[in-house]
């Protein structure tokens, strides 16, 4: 079967852009222009994945309500965030919604196609009964299932995002090896600058440490980028 | 400062204006004394009018005929003293006017006339009893009557003629055969000496240039009228007269001249005229009457007084300018008084008001300060004046200049971000299609999509830089400050920069020990990423970029020196705003819009440092200069 996938994005040229791409990819793709035609639409049935832009037409949170309208009718839908706005507050308030996924527009195609696949393995893992997870990463407390995108720290569950994942990921593939910020950002299928980069792993430790308030696995190597501290 | 000084100066010039007032009141007051002495004058000389008016329709006040006579009258002193003493001597005489005899005084001459023969001078005084006579005779030789002989005029004496109190005419001479006491002999119509008068004495008393001979005569032998002559005998063999000089004719009734004493009733007039300083001559110039008069004091008014069409003197009036003298005194020190209060009152209150207003326009000037930077930026915002008057009015017009003034600061700041943001949706379509037709172009014309590409991908790094600035600065109010060691930092830098930049050398330098800094390390490496960038755009040989950290009075100082270029002269300072490049265009290899320094500014103000830019001392290169204090709590990061 096939996955439906909605793009809600106010541009049209770039909404076909997605559109195309996805259909090509073998996804049904519904598209919407604005918030009102979205709800009235998922009212009648969800979607498989949401992409939703932020600014829509004159609503200019209008990607927020929706967010946080259709994560009220469904707790699993994936939703990702695809927006222009790279701000910090943008970012921390589209994930603090419900989204699974926050990228922006800059990101290529293939990067989005490559989360919106990782999100989809992830919903057919986790329908299927548990299994000893044969790929999976074990680096100290931390756990990473590379089928589930899922990661825990002490036996408790760590809700990453999957370019965070992706990022702990990179880091903990070489234990004490120093990862550029170059090469972090190509192994979390992201393009953006430094400073996206240095928000993202401020993101990653807050999750753990909120966990445990003595995590400081991810060391920060001044002018190079970062890597995951061998226990 | 200084232009506050002449602001002040401004206003202490009205009260300059106030020196009006001596000026004016000095011109009053001299006026008014004018206008007084005038007056005054005037009331004086009414006064002689009146006294003038009360003379002539009564000239019985005047209590002597003289002035009906042609002839000189002899004035008589009103004597001081109840009696005088008989010796000869001056002394009880000199403060009395003498009447002087000489050439014009000569009565008869038998010889030519030599003044060193005979001159005298006479005083005549009065008491209520005698009538005193002094004279002062100059002559060469002094022949003294002999005892044998008969006659008593053939040696020298003095002759008196007078009516006594019944009219009757009188002849007396005087004679001695020896200085002394002397009487008084009654002389016939015919001239003979007849009986000695007693009552007439005398002292004779010889002196060097002559005699002097001092006489009493009673006053009941003498009424108003008395004739003098001083006879002069200077041979001893002969014996005969050389001249007479005197008052007049002695052998006749004719020859008497009028005694002039002082008026009683004149005086008492001047008493219920209340009359001062104030005195009636007679032709002769002697006073009758004077109550008060110094005769030195001007200005004199002067008033001629006739009866029957003859003058019958004059009358003297001082003014009085005492009251006049003592206005004046007072009313200027009076003025004086006012005119010192009103310059130091009109002083204090210029200086108080000007100082009242440039404290407020100072007060202004510091509200001012600080409102807005070097760079136009608004600190903060101007504190709203709540009076009514112009400078309140100017202040509030500067709060709205500096709320106008921020709100297109805050329009310039958002633009390169709301650019950013409104760019990147259509470079998102560009991108996204272009990705789409690189799998379906022939591979032949592939190499057209991927310069498209590279160009889009040049845009989208403009537009991340663009939206940097503003991100940095959210991120800057965040709680994420810690204390950290400011040299690892740099050391990690350090050892990444190799990596960064494979084709330039780097040397670092620590030439301190640990230096804790408050603050965010990712944004000092950051900053510190963005500066090294910058020099080594800027490198143009093969000398290393030199990191270098010392610490200099509890700041940290972070130099970092490239060879290359020198800085425009007067660019420094503006390199650090956003938008501002001095990049040349061979350097331009990647899209560059000023805004690193920008970036490195805001991090290094949020550190509570600061960033400066300079050339070499050689100018061949550049060193950028981070100043950072330690371990500073600002209030922005507390």
């Amino acid at each position: 079967m096939s996955y439906r996938i909605a793009i809600v994005e106010d541009d049209a040229d770039l909404r076909d852009n997605y559109a195309d791409v996805f259909r090509d990819q073998g996804y049904e793709i519904d598209t919407y222009g604005d918030r009102p035609s979205a709800v009235a639409a998922f009212t009648a049935a969800l979607p498989d994945l949401a992409v939703i832009d932020i600014g829509l037409g004159k609503e200019a949170e209008g990607g927020f309500a929706l967010c946080q309208w259709l994560r009220e009718r469904s707790k699993s839908v994936p939703i990702i965030f695809l927006s222009a706005r790279d701000s910090d507050l943008d970012i921390v308030s589209g994930l603090r919604m419900g989204a699974d996924d926050y990228v922006t527009k800059d990101m290529s195609l293939p990067h989005i196609l490559a989360r919106i696949a990782a999100l989809f393995r992830r919903i057919e893992v986790l329908s299927q009964p548990t299994i000893t997870p044969d790929n999976e990463i074990i680096c100290g407390q931390l756990r990473l299932d590379e089928q589930r995108f899922t990661a825990s720290w002490a036996d408790k569950k760590v809700d990453l995002t999957l370019t965070e994942f992706w990022m702990v990921h990179a880091l903990t593939l070489n234990p004490g090896h120093v990862k550029k910020r170059q090469q972090l950002m190509q192994d979390a299928h992201i393009y953006v600058d430094d400073a996206t980069i240095t928000s993202h792993v401020k993101r990653i430790r807050k999750k753990f440490m909120a966990l445990d308030a003595g995590f400081d696995c991810i060391d920060t190597v001044y002018g190079m980028g970062y890597r995951w501290k061998a226990p | 400062m200084t232009g506050s000084v002449s602001v002040r100066l401004l206003f202490l010039l009205p009260a300059l204006l106030l020196g009006l007032i001596p000026i004016t009141g000095y011109l009053n007051i001299q006026s008014a004394v004018q206008t007084l002495t005038v007056e005054n004058l005037a009331n004086h000389k009414q006064k002689t009018m009146i006294l003038k008016g009360f003379i002539e329709t009564e000239p019985a006040f005047l209590e002597n005929p003289a002035f009906l006579s042609n002839k000189p009258s002899l004035y008589v002193n009103q004597a001081m003293t109840t009696g005088v003493t008989l010796d000869g001597r001056m002394e009880e005489w000199q403060s009395i006017q003498p009447i002087s005899f000489g050439l014009d005084q000569l009565v008869q001459i038998n010889q030519p006339y030599e003044p060193n023969n005979l001159s005298a001078e006479m005083r005549i005084q009065q008491t209520n009893e005698h009538t005193y006579l002094f004279f002062n005779v100059h002559d060469d030789v002094v022949v003294y009557r002999e005892i044998s002989n008969i006659s008593i005029h053939r040696n020298d004496h003095i002759r008196l003629s007078l009516l006594d109190l019944n009219g009757n005419f009188q002849r007396y001479t005087i004679a001695t055969e020896q200085p002394g006491q002397v009487f008084a002999r009654v002389v016939s119509t015919g001239g003979r000496a007849l009986r000695p008068e007693p009552r007439i004495e005398g002292f004779w008393r010889a002196v060097d240039h002559g005699y002097n001979l001092e006489i009493a005569i009673p006053n009941d032998l003498l009424d108003n009228r008395l004739a003098i002559n001083i006879a002069d005998v200077d041979d001893f063999n002969s014996r005969d007269i050389r001249y007479l000089l005197g008052t007049g004719y002695t052998d006749a009734p004719e020859g008497l001249s009028y005694l002039t004493r002082g008026s009683q009733s004149l005086s008492k007039l001047f008493r219920q005229l209340q009359l001062d300083r104030v005195a009636f001559m007679d032709r002769a110039g002697n006073s009758l009457a004077s109550r008060n008069f110094s005769g030195q004091h001007s200005p004199q008014i002067e008033q001629a007084v006739f009866v029957k069409d003859q003058l019958a003197g004059i009358i003297k009036l001082e003014v009085d300018q005492a009251t006049i003298t003592e206005y004046r005194r007072s009313a200027f020190q009076q003025l004086a008084y006012i005119s010192v209060a009103a310059l130091l009152i009109g002083f204090l209150l210029c200086y108080w008001l000007s100082s009242k207003f440039l404290n407020r326009l100072r007060h202004l000037g510091q509200e001012l300060e600080g409102v807005v930077d070097d760079q136009g930026r608004v600190l903060k915002a101007m504190p709203e004046s709540t009076g009514s008057d112009e400078i309140s009015d100017l202040s509030r017009r500067f709060t709205s200049i500096t709320h106008r003034l921020q709100q297109y600061n805050e329009y310039l700041e958002n633009l390169s971000r709301r650019l950013a943001h409104e760019l990147r949706t259509p470079v998102s379509v560009v991108r996204s299609s272009l990705e789409q037709l690189e799998s379906r172009v022939p591979p032949e014309d592939i190499r057209f999509v991927e310069r498209a590409k590279n160009g889009v991908a040049r845009l989208t790094n403009i537009l991340n830089s663009m939206s940097e600035a503003a991100r940095l600065e959210e991120s800057l109010d965040k709680d994420e400050v810690s204390v950290f060691e400011l040299t690892n930092v740099l050391r990690g830098c350090y050892e990444g920069y190799d990596n960064a930049f494979p084709h330039q050398s780097f040397e670092l330098s620590i030439e301190t020990g640990d230096l804790q800094i408050t603050g965010i390390a990712d944004l000092l490496a950051q900053m510190l990423d963005k500066l090294v960038d910058n020099a080594v755009q800027f490198s143009t040989d093969q000398q290393p970029v030199i990191l270098r950290l010392t610490c200099e009075a509890e700041t940290a100082v972070l130099r970092i020196t490239n060879s290359g270029p020198p800085l425009p002269d007067k660019m420094t300072d503006q390199l650090f705003d956003a938008m501002i490049s001095v990049r040349d265009d061979e350097q331009r290899e990647d899209s560059h819009l000023g805004l690193g320094l920008h970036v490195a500014r805001l991090i290094a103000d949020f550190h509570g440092g600061e960033i400066l830019l300079a050339n070499r001392e050689d100018r061949e290169g550049v060193v950028v200069s981070v100043r950072l204090p330690l371990l500073r709590l600002t209030s922005k990061l507390v």
